[in-house]
């Protein structure tokens, strides 16, 4: 892609989102309303903000762009790494390093949720309180 | 993990039955003692205080390239999945959580020579693993 086009771009983050992107440069730039919808972050005049917690960023240059914001860029600042096909339009953006060595060194383990084989939601933090054995396998 | 919270002993490769002890070593009812010892009386197993090491660059890329390529493949991107389910093999050749479970996504065996060629290499670097470190597998 040689210059800024308009096409579907689908971000894999916490939830799997398709939102249209301006790609300049296999850069994909989305609205500032997307931002909050992919990744659960807002792009405000301190930062990327997320409810009170807000990071500065120097050189807003590098996020802003004429067609809206710069997701790469957003990712990179936020310490969260990020795979992305342009091609196919498609993007991954995984969890920050901190998080995982808050984990490990810090022996908390993170919840989330996941479906059961009804398709019900269920949270680790359902048996906060008890002692619990996590159990991880494949089926193959 | 406990009632507070804590990991009280991080990941281990541990099996329900002893169907695969031969291969691996690992006998199941080591295990349910352990547990058992910890949820009746709250001992806590000596390889409880390992820490974990936090992946590398090389494989939090690979895992997302293989997060990628799931994805493709469900939206039946067939070329795509392949592409970076070849690049996610290509940064961490010896992981089973990418090469192996990949196996099956691409009509491959997991049980298969492809399988047991993993596995070989595996067991001859030295069986790295993100978990508590096994001395008998």
């Amino acid at each position: 892609m040689t210059g800024p086009g308009r096409r579907p771009l689908t971000v894999i983050a916490g939830q799997t989102s398709t939102v249209e992107a301006v790609w300049d440069d296999q850069r994909p730039i989305v609205s500032a309303e997307a931002l909050g919808e992919l990744l659960d972050w807002e792009w405000r005049a301190e930062g990327l903000c997320r409810e009170t917690v807000c990071v500065p960023v120097a050189d807003r240059s590098h996020v802003e762009h004429d067609e809206g914001i710069d997701i790469l860029s957003v990712a990179e600042i936020l310490d969260r790494p990020a795979v992305i096909d342009p091609d196919a339009g498609l993007l991954v953006v995984g969890q920050p390093a901190t998080d995982r060595l808050e984990a490990l060194h810090g022996r908390r383990a993170p919840d989330f949720t996941l479906p059961d084989l009804t398709g019900s939601p269920h949270s680790f933090s359902d048996w906060a309180g008890r002692k619990r054995l996590l159990v991880a396998f494949a089926s193959w | 993990m406990d009632e507070e919270d804590r990991i009280v002993r991080p990941n281990a490769a541990e099996f329900g039955t002893d169907i695969f002890a031969e291969l691996t070593g690992i006998h199941c009812e080591d295990h349910f003692e352990l547990v058992r010892a910890w949820v009746s009386d709250g001992q806590v197993p000596e390889d409880a205080s390992h820490t974990v090491a936090d992946l590398t660059g090389d494989e939090v890329k690979a895992r997302l390239h293989f997060r990628l390529a799931a994805h493709a493949r469900r939206a039946s991107l067939t070329d795509v999945a392949d592409a970076h389910f070849d690049q996610a093999a290509e940064l961490t050749p010896l992981d089973f959580t990418v090469v192996r479970a990949a196996m099956p996504l691409r009509g491959g065996n997991p049980f298969g020579e492809e399988f047991f060629d993993l596995y070989g290499a595996y067991k001859e670097a030295g069986s790295p693993y993100h978990g508590i470190p096994r001395t008998t597998a």
